[in-house]
C-alpha cells in the first residue's frame, strides 16, 4: 500500500507548483484521508513523471540500488519503496528526486531475477537466487576509473552506466565509492583483465581486474622507489633552455634540444653518506628501522597545510589528554593530498595520537545539536588516525632512507 | 564577486571533453604542425591541452602561459600526476598506448613523483620540456621565440579587459613572438559568447559598447599584421560524430601562418 511520508518543509516551500494536470494520478492514491493525504498527492502529482520522461540512467541506477541493498541486508527478504527513498547517501547525483509514485513506475517495468515487485503492498520481494560460495571475492572485484571523475562519488550513477557492460556477470553485489576519482565494483561472477578489455565500455572509462590492478600498483611503487634510488646519481633539475638551440637548428629531429646539467653542474648534492648507506640498505635483506613511530591521518581537507595539521594535532591533544606531550617529529604532506603521515618521538605518543582522535569522534558523532552538522554531511568524514603497521612502514622507511636530503 | 574576470575558470576541464586522451580540437588540426617544434599555448589554465600536446606529439618543448598563477601551479601539478601515470616502454611501444598505465589509487596513495626526480619518457624529454608561467599577455616581453602558438577560446577575454588597443596588440605580440614561417592556430569566441559575458559581469557590459572589432573581422586584421590565412578546420570536423560532445560550442579554428619578410 501507499504510505503517505511526512511532507519535508522545506522541500515544499523550495518546489514549483505543478501548473500541468496531464500527469496520471494513481487510484490508490484517493483512498488516503485527510490533509496529509492532500499534501502528500501534491507532492506525488508534482514529482511524479511518466516511466518514458524517466532517465535510463535513473531507471538502471534503481536497479543496482536494488540489488546492492538485497546484498547487503541478506536476512531482509521485502522492502517497502519508502525504505529505499530513505537512504539518501544511495541518491547522490540522480535525478528527479525519488517518489513512491516514480520508484513505483521504474519497479513495476523492471525484470531482474533477483527480485520481484508487489504492485499492491508496494513492495520488492527477494526471489530464490544463489550466489556460487565458492569463488574468491576478489575475483570478482574491477576497479573502475570513470569519465567525468566526479562520477566517482556517484557509486548507482556509475554503476548504471556500466550495467549494460557487465551485463554476462550481474547482478551487482556492491559499489564502493571514492571521492578521489576511482571506485570499485563487486560483480556475482568472476572476470578477468582479459574479458574486460574485451568489453566496451564508454569512452574515457578504464577498468582492471582486482588482479591486475594490485599488479600495478606495486609495480608503480617499484617504479617510484627506483625512481628515487636513481635521483641520487642523475639529478634532474631545470633544463637549459638557450634560444640558440631553436634558432640554429630548428630541423635536428634525433637529438632533444633539451639539455640537462651534467654531474658538475648539480645544484642538489645528496649527503654522500645517506647515499651509500641507502645503496647498501637496499641489499640486505633485513633492515632496522624505528617501529612503532608513524601515525596516519585520513580524511584531512585538500587545502590544508603542516602547520594547521601541527596546530590540530595540539588542539586534539590538549583537549583529550592535556597532561601529555605532543611532540611531532615530522609531518609527511604534500599539497592536495587528504593524507598524511606523522613521525613521533616515542612510540607511546603514536598510540596515544590514534586514541586522542578515536575519543575526539566518539564525542562529536553524541552531539545531536546543530553543531553537530557534520551529521549532515556537510562539512566531510571526520578526521581519524590510525597506526602505519608492517609492511606499509617498512616501505615508507625504505621510500625516506632512498630519498635525498635538500 | 565575479572572479573568473579572464576566463580563468578553475574547473574549466574537469567536465569537458569526451573522454579521449587528445582534446578534438587538436585531433583535428594537421599533426605536421607540432613535429619537431617548439610550443606556446596561451591560456592554458591547467595545462591538459599542454600536456596533451607535449605527452603524445614530439615537441621539443612546450610552454604554456596564463594569467592566473592558481592554475599555473595546478597546472605543474596536472603535468607531475600525468607524467606518473605513463607505462614503462616494453618493446617502444608509443606514448599514445602508455598513457594511464598506473591506476589513480596508486598516485593518491604513493603521491606523484616529482619533476626533478621523473625519467624522461620519451625521446623529446617528456615532461621536462613543459614549463609552464603566470604571465600577462599583454605586458609579456618574451625572450624567446615559438614554431607554433595555440590561442584556443581567448581572445574574448583579451577583448573583453584590454579593448580594441589590447587585442590588437596581442596579435601583435603572437607576431613577434613567433619564428619566420611559424604557425598561429585560433578559436576565436563568437560575438553571442561576448555577449554571455556581459551578462555575467557589469565591466564586460561597459567594455562591450567601446568594442567596434568584431570577431568575423579577425582574419582580416591578422592578415594586415603579416599572417596568411592557411586553413580553418570547421567545427562539424573537429568533433568526431559518433561520440558525444560536451561544453564546447560551435567554434571554427583559424590556422595562420607568418608571412615571410
Amino acid at each position: 500500500m501507499f504510505l503517505p511520508r511526512q511532507v519535508n518543509v522545506r522541500n515544499r516551500l523550495t518546489r514549483r507548483p505543478s501548473l500541468s494536470n496531464k500527469t496520471p494520478v494513481d487510484q490508490e492514491h484517493k483512498s488516503i484521508n485527510g490533509s496529509t493525504s492532500t499534501s502528500s498527492t501534491r507532492l506525488a502529482r508534482s514529482a511524479f513523471k511518466n516511466i518514458n520522461d524517466l532517465k535510463p540512467e535513473f531507471i538502471r541506477a534503481v536497479e543496482c540500488m536494488i540489488e546492492v541493498l538485497f546484498y547487503r541486508e541478506r536476512e531482509t527478504q521485502k522492502f517497502h519503496l519508502t525504505y529505499l527513498i530513505n537512504k539518501q547517501e544511495f541518491w547522490q547525483g540522480l535525478k528527479p528526486s525519488p517518489t513512491q509514485a516514480n520508484l513505483k513506475q521504474c519497479v513495476k517495468n523492471l525484470k531482474n531475477e533477483l527480485f520481484t515487485f508487489d504492485e499492491e503492498s508496494h513492495s520488492i520481494i527477494r526471489n530464490e537466487y544463489k550466489l556460487d560460495p565458492n569463488l574468491d571475492l576478489f575475483e570478482r572485484i574491477v576497479y573502475v576509473e570513470p569519465f567525468p571523475a566526479t562520477l566517482s562519488n556517484k557509486p548507482f550513477m556509475l554503476a548504471g552506466l556500466l550495467r549494460e557492460c557487465f551485463s554476462g556477470f550481474l547482478p551487482y553485489l556492491d559499489i564502493i565509492p571514492t571521492p578521489e576519482g576511482y571506485a570499485f565494483v563487486v560483480l556475482a561472477h568472476s572476470i578477468s583483465q582479459e574479458t574486460l578489455t574485451s568489453l566496451v565500455i564508454p569512452q574515457g572509462w578504464n577498468l582492471l581486474s582486482r588482479e591486475e590492478w594490485t599488479k600495478r600498483e606495486k609495480m608503480y611503487m617499484e617504479y617510484q622507489a627506483d625512481t628515487m634510488k636513481s635521483s641520487s646519481s642523475a639529478f634532474f633539475t631545470e633544463p637549459i633552455i638557450t634560444n640558440q638551440s631553436f634558432r640554429t637548428n630548428p630541423d635536428r629531429a634525433s637529438s632533444s634540444s633539451v639539455k640537462y646539467p651534467e654531474s658538475s653542474e648539480r645544484q642538489f648534492e645528496p649527503l654522500e653518506d645517506d647515499c651509500k648507506k641507502s645503496q647498501t640498505k637496499h641489499s640486505e635483506s633485513k633492515r632496522s628501522f624505528p617501529k612503532g613511530l608513524l601515525t596516519r591521518l585520513i580524511n584531512l581537507h585538500p587545502l590544508t597545510n603542516k602547520s594547521t595539521i601541527q596546530s590540530l594535532l595540539r588542539y586534539v591533544f590538549s583537549r583529550q589528554n592535556p597532561t601529555a606531550t605532543c611532540e611531532p617529529m615530522y609531518i609527511d604532506y604534500r599539497k592536495d593530498e587528504t593524507e598524511a603521515i606523522v613521525r613521533w618521538k616515542s612510540p607511546e605518543q603514536a598510540i596515544l595520537c590514534v586514541s586522542c582522535f578515536f575519543n575526539q569522534k566518539r564525542k562529536q558523532d553524541s552531539h545531536n545539536d546543530i553543531r553537530a552538522h557534520r551529521k549532515h554531511n556537510k562539512t566531510g568524514p571526520f578526521i581519524s588516525a590510525e597506526l602505519v603497521e608492517g609492511s606499509e612502514e617498512e616501505s615508507y622507511w625504505n621510500l625516506i632512507y632512498g630519498k635525498v636530503k635538500i | 564577486m565575479f572572479t573568473e574576470r579572464y576566463g580563468n575558470y578553475q574547473n574549466y576541464y574537469s567536465m569537458r571533453g569526451n573522454g579521449c586522451l587528445l582534446d578534438s580540437r587538436i585531433e583535428a588540426l594537421p599533426k605536421d604542425l607540432f613535429k619537431n617544434t617548439s610550443v606556446l599555448d596561451v591560456g592554458c589554465n591547467n595545462g591538459t591541452i599542454t600536456t596533451q600536446v607535449a605527452s603524445l606529439f614530439s615537441v621539443k618543448y612546450v610552454l604554456g602561459i596564463d594569467i592566473d598563477p592558481t592554475l599555473i601551479k595546478k597546472a605543474d601539478k596536472h603535468l607531475e600526476f600525468v607524467a606518473s601515470r605513463v607505462g614503462p616502454s616494453y618493446d617502444h611501444r608509443p606514448m599514445v598506448s602508455r598513457q594511464n598505465f598506473y591506476p589513480i589509487s596508486s598516485i593518491k596513495k604513493f603521491s606523484r613523483i616529482q619533476i626533478k626526480f621523473q625519467k624522461p619518457l620519451n625521446e623529446e624529454g617528456f615532461p621536462h620540456n613543459v614549463h609552464f608561467r603566470a604571465v600577462d599577455i599583454l605586458r609579456w616581453q618574451p625572450n624567446e621565440r615559438f614554431h607554433t602558438v595555440l590561442a584556443l577560446s581567448v581572445t574574448k577575454w583579451i577583448h573583453l579587459n584590454g579593448l580594441d588597443e589590447g587585442l590588437l596588440s596581442f596579435f601583435k605580440k603572437m607576431h613577434a613572438v613567433l619564428e619566420p614561417d611559424g604557425v598561429l592556430i585560433i578559436e576565436p569566441q563568437s560575438w553571442d559568447s561576448y555577449l554571455k559575458a556581459a551578462k555575467k559581469f557589469l565591466f564586460f557590459e561597459k567594455s562591450l559598447h567601446k568594442i567596434q572589432i568584431r570577431p568575423e573581422n579577425f582574419p582580416e586584421i591578422l592578415e594586415q599584421h603579416g599572417f596568411d590565412l592557411q586553413t580553418v578546420v570547421s567545427s562539424e570536423n573537429a568533433r568526431p560524430k559518433n561520440i558525444e560532445q560536451r561544453g564546447f560550442s560551435k567554434r571554427d579554428i583559424f590556422i595562420f601562418r607568418k608571412k615571410s619578410v
